[in-house]
């Protein structure tokens, strides 16, 4: 029958083409928050905890973007950095959390850094073992990695942070020193 | 506690992908914190069970419900209200009978894009759906045991839940468990 022919494909037979299929924020919200709760279990500081949950957050960016170049941009990949960051803050975001970053900003000081602003990051729907404000943070490291995880794929290697200030979440980006030299590089032709 | 948005209204949406890879990103790390199989199994049956207690309170906080009359009606409950809800696939309900029945899935979200290599042929990736409708049906005070019988993650050809009913539970017990 059809169905055995197509269970017997390896996964990399399969279309990356398909529905898009939507599910309810709480599947994912009650996965994560056992999922923050397994690593608090193993973390003996905050910055510990903030760390694994960027981790995980990696291992999605990092499968993400080039999935988003060949569904959306007809496998043709993003060069220039500014390009980049606008992608991920609206198809990356959307194709992900159902919704845009709300803001992407360049530091006024350091040419190097950039900010993603949200307001309300997926993340934030629960706050379940905590008190503390700190665990906005820490929920929103997770989507600190997927930022991370995805621009060093694309080669703007990087590094995120993730801060909560006035109501609003930051994802600090801030670019190795090569990847402004060749965006520079990429003006002059 | 938190800002939450309005419970009863929220129904916002992220893609099934998201799940996909935020679960995969989750065994992956389970099994380099474990030695074996058979405990990342264990560790994921443990988070079911805490899942489908809460997911419990978020179905009796959307909906409001009769008690189930018989196994049937809990198995399409289970489908419906589930299944289809949560991971958005509806298992068909197989080889019923007073005390068992099977959920065959077609799909299975956490599932999608992943092979299991020969060095992990022990482990079950999605027993955490195991873990939750253990969880879930204690939550409404029904005793059951519940494991996959068939994968196709691990080459058979469908993937099968067998879920054995054992008893009523009369007295209230503490939710979750570490």
């Amino acid at each position: 029958s059809l169905s055995m022919s197509q269970l017997s494909r390896s996964p990399l037979d399969r279309s990356l083409l398909r529905p898009k299929t939507d599910l309810p924020l709480a599947t994912f919200s009650l996965l994560l928050s056992e999922m923050i709760k397994y690593s608090n279990g193993r973390s003996r500081t905050v910055q510990e905890l903030q760390s694994k949950l960027a981790d995980f957050g990696r291992h999605i960016g990092s499968r993400s973007l080039d999935l988003l170049f060949f569904r959306e941009r007809n496998g043709r990949r993003e060069l220039r950095l500014k390009n980049a960051l606008f992608l991920v803050k609206s198809s990356l975001w959307r194709m992900l959390f159902g919704k845009d970053c709300d803001d992407l900003e360049q530091s006024t000081d350091d040419e190097r850094t950039f900010y993603f602003v949200e307001r309300e990051p997926v993340t934030n729907r629960f706050v379940s073992f905590s008190q503390k404000a700190d665990t906005n943070v820490n929920c929103a490291a997770f989507i600190g990695g997927v930022l991370e995880g995805a621009l060093c794929s694309a080669g703007f290697q990087c590094q995120v942070a993730t801060f909560f200030s006035n109501d609003v979440t930051y994802y600090e980006v801030k670019f190795e020193p090569s990847v402004l030299t060749r965006d520079r590089s990429l003006d002059s032709r | 506690m938190s800002r939450q948005s309005n419970r009863t209204a929220d129904n916002r949406k992220v893609s099934s992908e998201l799940l996909t890879l935020t679960y995969g990103a989750f065994v992956s790390q389970l099994l380099k914190d474990y030695e074996s199989d058979e405990s990342v199994n264990k560790q994921l049956d443990t988070m079911g069970y805490n899942i489908g207690i809460r997911i419990v309170e978020d179905y009796l906080a959307r909906t409001s419900v009769r008690r189930c009359g018989d196994l049937r009606e809990t198995a399409d409950k289970i489908v419906k209200d589930g299944f289809k809800h949560y991971l958005g696939v509806a298992p068909t309900i197989q080889g019923m009978t007073h005390n068992e029945f099977s959920l065959v899935l077609d799909s299975n979200p956490l599932t999608e894009f992943v092979e299991l290599p020969q060095s992990h042929a022990n482990l079950q990736f999605s027993n955490i759906i195991c873990g939750a409708l253990r969880g879930a049906l204690e939550a409404v005070h029904l005793q059951i045991d519940a494991q996959f019988v068939q994968d196709t993650l691990r080459g058979d050809p469908a993937t099968e839940i067998r879920v054995k009913f054992i008893k009523r539970i009369e007295e209230t017990l503490p939710p979750g468990e570490d």
